[in-house]
C-alpha cells in the first residue's frame, strides 16, 4: 500500500498536427488550453469544494513543450494565462527541463517544500507544436503520441519510499534504468510495473530483467511513445479493465532519452475517478514509415573559441 | 522573508574556451523543420557566450558558491528549459536541494508566500546557448531570508567566488 493515492486520473489524447503548422504560438497553446480544461477540471472537481484550497500546486511537466520558449516565441506567464482562463486550480509551475522524468523530479520538489501536503496535481503535456518531424517518428522511440494527462494525488501519510528519481549517466541509459527498476520493484513486489511504451524489440530487453515481476501491457503501437504520460495511461487502462471497484498498487515509472528517470509507488482504490478521452483514429498522428539512419542533420556552429 | 538580489551581464567566455556543436536535441528532417530555423534566424543580438556544457558547468558553480556562502540555504531555483543539445545535466544540478524549472521568479514568489523555506536561492538569466536561441546574456541572483542585510552581505560573497567568470555586475 501507497500513501499516494490516485484520487483522479485523465488523459486527453491530442490530434496531430493540431493546428496549421505555422499558426501563431499564442493561438496554439489557446487551443491546447481549451482541449485539455474539461480533463483538468474533472480531476479537481473529484475534491469537494470546501477542501480545494488544499490544491496548492499544479505542475506542469513536458518532455518536447520546449522549443516554444527557448526561441521566445512565446513565455509561461502568457501560456499560463490560457490555462487561468479556463481551469479552476490552474497550472503555475512549468518544468521540462527533465524531459520525461520531469513529473517525477516535480513531485520531488513539491514533498520536499510541503510534506504535510495532502493533494497535488501533475499533468503531462506533451504536444508538438511546430509539428517537428522528429517528435511524430524517430530511431529512439519510433511512433509518439500526443495528450495531456491530469493527475491528482493524495498523500494520506507520511511519504518514506514513495517516490524515487535518478539518472543513468552511462552510455547505456536503457539498462540502468531496466535494472533501477529492478532494485527497487525487488523489495515491493505487491506493485504492478507502469513502464514507457517502446517499440517491441526494447521491451523485450525490460521483459528478460523484469521478467519475474507484474508488468502491465506495452501498448506502444495503439499510444505510441507518449513520453512521460506513459506510466499514467498504462495505469489507467488497467484500472478501466478492472472495472467498478478498481484497485491496484504501481510502480509508475518514465526514462528521459538524456538518462533522468522517475519512479512513483501509487495505489488505485474504488474512489480514484478516470476519464480517457481518446481521439478518432483519423485525428491521430500518422505512422511514418521508418527511415534511414543518415537523416539531414544540422550542426549549429556556436564559435566558441576563446 | 526579504530578499537582496544583484543583477549583472555576462561579458565575455570563459578563458580557454574551444569552438563546441551547438547540438540541438533533435533532427531536423522536413521543410517545415527548417522553416523554423528560417523564421528565427538572427535571433537577438547578443552573443553566444557559454555553450550548453559551459551554461551548466556555470549553474553548478553557482550552485557551489551559494552552498559555500549561505550557510542553512534550503533550495536553489534555477531558470532552465530544454533541449539542452546532447548534454546531461550534471548529478550536482540533479540533487533534491536544486529545482530546474522554466520560471522561477514566479516559484521565487510562490515560496515567499508559502514561507516553506527560510533561506533560497534565484538563478534567472537569459543566457544565450545557441543562436536560434533568444537571450541577452542578462543574470539575476536573488537570495531570500529572515534578513535582508545578512542577505546581501551573504549574495557578496557569493559573487565573490564567482571570479572565473566575467560578470558585468550592474
Amino acid at each position: 500500500m501507497s500513501q499516494l493515492k490516485i484520487r483522479a486520473l485523465a488523459y486527453q489524447e491530442l490530434a496531430h498536427p493540431l493546428l496549421d503548422p505555422r499558426a501563431d504560438v499564442a493561438t496554439t497553446f489557446e487551443t491546447i488550453a481549451e482541449r485539455v480544461a474539461p480533463a483538468m477540471n474533472f480531476a479537481v472537481q473529484t475534491v469537494p469544494e470546501n477542501e480545494r484550497e488544499q490544491i496548492a500546486e499544479h505542475f506542469l511537466c513536458s518532455t518536447i513543450v520546449n522549443t516554444c520558449f527557448t526561441v521566445g516565441d512565446i513565455d509561461w506567464a502568457t501560456v499560463r494565462r490560457s490555462f487561468e482562463s479556463r481551469v479552476s486550480a490552474a497550472p503555475e509551475t512549468f518544468i521540462n527541463a527533465y524531459e520525461c522524468a520531469s513529473w517525477g523530479y516535480a513531485l520531488r520538489y513539491y514533498f520536499k517544500q510541503n510534506p504535510e501536503a495532502r493533494y497535488v496535481l501533475v499533468s503531462v503535456l506533451d504536444a508538438n507544436i511546430y509539428n517537428f518531424e522528429f517528435w511524430v517518428w524517430n530511431h529512439n522511440w519510433e511512433h509518439s503520441g500526443f495528450g495531456c494527462t491530469t493527475v491528482l494525488l493524495e498523500r494520506t501519510g507520511e511519504l518514506t519510499n514513495e517516490l524515487v528519481t535518478g539518472a543513468a549517466m552511462g552510455g547505456n541509459p536503457m539498462m540502468e534504468f531496466a535494472t533501477a527498476l529492478r532494485r527497487v520493484i525487488g523489495a515491493r513486489k505487491h506493485c504492478t510495473l507502469a513502464l514507457p511504451f517502446f517499440p517491441e524489440n526494447i521491451r523485450l530487453m525490460f521483459d528478460n530483467i523484469l521478467k519475474a515481476f507484474e508488468r502491465l501491457p506495452n501498448d506502444h503501437p495503439r499510444w505510441g511513445h507518449a513520453f512521460g504520460n506513459d506510466p499514467w495511461i498504462a495505469i489507467m487502462l488497467d484500472a478501466l479493465k478492472k472495472g467498478d471497484g478498481h484497485t491496484g498498487t504501481y510502480l509508475g515509472a518514465s526514462l528521459a532519452l538524456n538518462g533522468y528517470y522517475c519512479m512513483t509507488e501509487v495505489d488505485v482504490t474504488p474512489e480514484t475517478r478516470l476519464l480517457l478521452n481518446e481521439l478518432p483514429a483519423a485525428e491521430r498522428a500518422a505512422v511514418p514509415q521508418k527511415k534511414a539512419a543518415n537523416e539531414n542533420v544540422i550542426v549549429l556552429a556556436t564559435g566558441g573559441a576563446g | 522573508m526579504k530578499a537582496a538580489a544583484v543583477p549583472g551581464s555576462l561579458a565575455a567566455r570563459p578563458a580557454g574556451a574551444t569552438a563546441v556543436r551547438a547540438n540541438l536535441s533533435f533532427r531536423f528532417h522536413a521543410e517545415q523543420d527548417y522553416a523554423l530555423y528560417h523564421d528565427h534566424r538572427g535571433l537577438g543580438r547578443a552573443p553566444v557566450l557559454l555553450d550548453w556544457r559551459q551554461c551548466f558547468a556555470f549553474f553548478e558553480a553557482v550552485v557551489r558558491a551559494a552552498r559555500a556562502a549561505v550557510p542553512d540555504l534550503e533550495m536553489i531555483l534555477i531558470r532552465a528549459n530544454g533541449p539542452h543539445g546532447d548534454w546531461k545535466i550534471p548529478p550536482l544540478l540533479l540533487e533534491e536541494s536544486v529545482l530546474l524549472c522554466v520560471d522561477p521568479a514566479f516559484q521565487a514568489r510562490k515560496l515567499e508566500r508559502s514561507r516553506d523555506f527560510d533561506r533560497f536561492l534565484v538563478v534567472d538569466h537569459g543566457i544565450k546557448r545557441l543562436p536560434l536561441e533568444k537571450g541577452d546574456n542578462r543574470l539575476r541572483l536573488e537570495l531570500w531570508g529572515p534578513d535582508a542585510n545578512e542577505a546581501a552581505e551573504q549574495l557578496a560573497a557569493l559573487r565573490g567566488r564567482l571570479t572565473e567568470y566575467e560578470i558585468d555586475w550592474d
